[in-house]
């Protein structure tokens, strides 16, 4: 078709209720919210004000526990991927061949994906109860009553407990990539690599290693994002606490809402957006160059 | 030969043992759901010694239920509706006429998979545009935040349906709308029912915007009724779980039917991204 004529057969006015809504309700929030990061609007009945990067300032340098907020919600974003993709690629092969209920053992195993963080939160907390929880009676119960933890009570444990449900919730998505993955790879490569005596080892290394990059790639990219961004299952499971220890990002950004302090909470919104894009920019980079030299 | 089933059975049975890590919990909320009070303080997974159906009518009752699950029911299925129109209109366009300015505005879509909400703002806005606490406020607001993959869902999905059909159709005298709905609309309904399903999904199970916004108990949705008579009934474990399971149900539904368009849609989405 002529330019002239496609123009008239997808017309521009299509575009416009999802522009729109899109626009009003997603991208400006996020670029009046740079305005309003430096002031000190609230709810206090005190006008709103001008102050330049005095919320910033606090943010990085005046309040250290924000620097606690924004050091677990790193903590907790590449710890949860580094184990949502060990477990996922682990589960994918050992899944992927000989098994007769593949696809039935990949529905059960996505499950939780298709859960709200807020029910798994919800469950979890009785799970990890200290005394009553299933997790401490059968450890009691199987003999290795050593293992008890306070779990989310122990500032000791709180994140790690919080990282392991996230990992309990996600790491089936990761596999379900990573088997999407691996059935990519033509089945003629490991026979002949057989024929030429390569062990599981150097098999794994030297071929699914390489075609499994991509899916690598997007399950690096995607839980680093949802990590950074985290909410529902933290604020279910510890509130931020005990004593900040699990406190990320955005569990402060409802803390300052819920206090009235609007212009704080919207300066932590934007310390979130930077975080993320910057995170989601360079790890593409990074890893598209990876994928370009092994390939 | 012989070895490697034996293998394979041991394999097998291994990979649903391990299943249980993920079955177990679920397992919990149902037996305990089903227990007396006293039962249930245990939160274990010995079996009830009587059931207690009327845990669910005690939990329907005291947590005003009904209201909710209508409330998380509309916003739900409009939003679904909404992103869906919206979605594919703007991906079919985009998708089919590929000028440096659509790119720009595909890109621009895109956007939203990876930048967070801000909340604080969006709060603010929407109270300018009348938008907050009423239903059709919430239901922009979530189809604005599903756009983007909706969007990217349907521009890849586009890209299979033959252009060919677009042009004998505007030899027959079509208009574009015309085109759009009888003609390249129900050859999208693979992608279709895989971003029903997702978002479908994504607006059930949300429980952030709700917690900002809804902060009157008329328009809770299931989520936050939940959350909240949890808050209230903190020890009654049979009755919060009775809630879970009320608030699971219909997700459970949904992923039953539609699990073969959840998991590939969302991992080819993924994947080709």
């Amino acid at each position: 078709m002529e330019r002239e004529s496609k123009i008239k057969v997808y017309p521009f006015y299509f575009l416009i209720p999802a522009l729109v809504i899109y626009t009003v309700l997603f991208i400006i929030p996020s670029f009046i919210g740079f305005g309003f990061s430096l002031t000190n609007w609230n709810s206090m009945g005190s006008a709103m004000k001008f102050i330049g990067l005095d919320n910033f300032k606090e943010i990085f340098i005046s309040n250290k526990t924000y620097m606690l907020f924004i050091l677990n919600t790193l903590i907790f974003a590449v710890v949860t991927t580094i184990m949502k993709n060990i477990v996922g690629l682990l589960l994918a092969l050992f899944f992927n061949e000989g098994l007769k209920t593949k696809q039935l053992l990949r529905t059960v195993f996505f499950l939780p994906v298709a859960l709200s963080p807020l029910i798994i939160g919800l469950i979890f907390v009785s799970i990890l109860n200290p005394v009553t929880g299933l997790l401490n009676s059968t450890l009691r119960v199987i003999g290795v009553g050593i293992l008890e933890q306070q779990w989310l009570v122990d500032p000791k444990t709180a994140m790690l407990s919080v990282i392991g449900v996230e990992v309990w919730r996600l790491a089936g998505f990761n596999m379900a990539i990573y088997l999407a993955g691996l059935q990519m790879i033509p089945k003629s490569f490991y026979e002949s690599a057989s024929i030429d005596g390569a062990g599981v080892w150097r098999k794994f290394i030297n071929i699914t290693f390489p075609y499994l990059l991509p899916a690598i790639t997007i399950n690096m990219i995607l839980n680093l994002i949802q990590g950074l961004k985290v909410f529902d299952l933290i604020y279910v499971l510890t509130k931020g606490g005990p004593g900040n220890t699990t406190g990320v990002l955005n569990t402060a950004v409802f803390e300052e809402f819920s206090s009235g302090r609007y212009g704080m909470g919207t300066a932590v919104g934007v310390v979130i957006f930077l975080l993320t894009s910057l995170t989601a920019y360079s790890a593409l980079k990074l890893m598209r160059r990876g994928e370009a030299e092994v390939l | 030969m012989k070895k490697q089933k034996v293998i394979n059975i041991i394999k097998e049975v291994f990979a649903w043992l391990l299943s249980l890590v993920v079955l177990i919990p679920l397992m919990l909320v149902v037996i305990n759901s089903l227990k007396s009070q006293g039962e249930a303080d245990l939160m274990n997974l010995r079996l009830p010694t009587s059931l207690h159906l009327d845990n669910y009518m005690m939990v329907i009752e005291k947590g005003k239920l009904i209201r909710s699950f209508l409330n998380s029911f509309l916003i739900t299925s409009f939003s679904v509706v909404v992103s869906v129109i919206v979605s594919s209109m703007a991906s079919f366009v985009l998708s089919r006429n590929r000028i440096k300015f659509n790119n720009v505005i595909y890109n621009y879509f895109l956007l939203g998979l990876i930048a967070p909400l801000n909340m604080i703002p969006v709060i603010r806005i929407m109270k300018m545009l009348h938008l907050l606490n009423n239903y059709h406020g919430i239901v922009l607001l979530y189809t604005a935040l599903v756009i983007p993959f909706s969007v990217f869902l349907y521009y890849g999905f586009i890209k299979s349906v033959p252009q060919e059909l677009d042009e004998a159709a505007m030899i027959d005298g079509c208009s574009s709308i015309q085109l759009f709905l009888s003609i390249v609309l129900p050859l999208l309904k693979p992608v279709t029912i895989t971003v029903i399903v997702v978002n479908f999904l994504g607006v059930w199970n949300d429980f952030m915007v709700p917690l900002y916004m809804l902060n009157r108990s008329d328009k809770w949705t299931m989520t936050l009724a939940v959350y909240n008579f949890y808050g209230t009934f903190i020890s009654k474990w049979n009755l919060v779980c009775a809630n879970i399971i009320m608030t699971i149900a219909p997700i459970l539904i949904v992923y039953v039917l539609g699990q073969k368009y959840i998991i590939s849609g969302m991992v080819s989405g993924a994947v080709k991204g």
